[in-house]
């Protein structure tokens, strides 16, 4: 049996409006690949929204949504891809640690280090292309293993099982 | 994101967001924030038990918030944060300024 896997590609401005309908799309993702845990989820979404701010925010100086960005996600059983590229002008990323307690930016794409297992900005005559992947954390790190077996379950000739349709 | 503010008393208020605390909302917050000290509510409480998620626009609210407390001779404190916020906060070193109460009563005596 393929395991689940799920593939969202859309096209819009980059617009605080877009911005607020990405947890939707996270959540029709999430709901199609089933196992992912609240702290994975948490830091995918925190990713993606850090990552659509600077887009939003910096992607034409302006703010006003004269940027256009395409948006990719795969979610399978173990992993989460994003893909982001905008056609703003390219951007001067330095990734440094976190900023001082006292400053009131500067978080946002240490943040997605952080969050994220692999992230990576480049740029292009196109534009940005804003790219991180989250594995997922295995069961035994995030809590009981949930394959769907009791745990008194056994392999015997007495265990029937589930029945069969 | 709603954000309910109330009066405590003549020198606290009390500011409950609530939703995702983001680019679109921050600027509530911080607007809020500084209503409640130009009203000379200096000790300022945010109770963040009704925000699901925040990211780093939040975080920036909330220092902001910070200083303009404390430049007015207050405080702000936070109360009630849900675990998203809680390790927001602590991924960013932020929890050593914005110390987070158990409840506004926590907030409200410590």
């Amino acid at each position: 049996m393929p395991e689940p896997s799920w593939h969202h590609l859309s096209t819009g401005h980059a617009t605080p409006t877009w911005l607020e309908s990405l947890p939707a799309v996270l959540v029709s993702g999430f709901s199609a690949v089933p196992g992912w845990g609240d702290d994975d989820r948490s830091c995918v979404e925190l990713a993606l929204s850090e990552i659509a701010t600077n887009i939003v925010e910096h992607g034409d100086g302006s703010g006003s949504g004269q940027v256009r960005a395409r948006l990719e996600i795969v979610i399978d059983s173990r992993h989460v891809r994003v893909v982001v590229d905008d056609d703003a002008p390219p951007a001067d990323i330095t990734l440094g640690g976190m900023p001082d307690v006292g400053a009131e930016s500067g978080r946002g794409l240490a943040l997605v280090d952080l969050v994220t297992d692999s992230f990576a900005h480049t740029t292009s005559a196109d534009g940005n292309r804003w790219s991180f992947t989250k594995a997922r954390t295995p069961a035994d790190e995030s809590g009981p293993p949930d394959d769907g077996r009791r745990p008194d379950a056994g392999s015997g000739p007495d265990d029937k099982g589930p029945p069969s349709a | 994101m709603n954000l309910d503010v109330e009066a405590r008393d003549d020198t606290t208020a009390v500011l409950l967001p609530a939703g995702r605390l983001n680019l679109v909302s921050s600027p509530r917050l911080r607007a809020a924030v500084g209503d409640a000290v130009e009203s000379g509510r200096t000790l300022v409480i945010v109770d963040l038990s009704g925000v699901d998620f925040i990211d780093s626009s939040g975080l920036g609210a909330l220092v902001a918030g910070l200083k303009t407390a404390r430049t007015a001779g207050g405080d702000l404190r936070l109360a009630a944060a849900p675990q998203q916020v809680l390790s927001v906060l602590r991924l960013t070193n932020l929890d050593r300024v914005l110390k987070v109460h158990e409840s506004v009563d926590a907030a409200s005596d410590a």
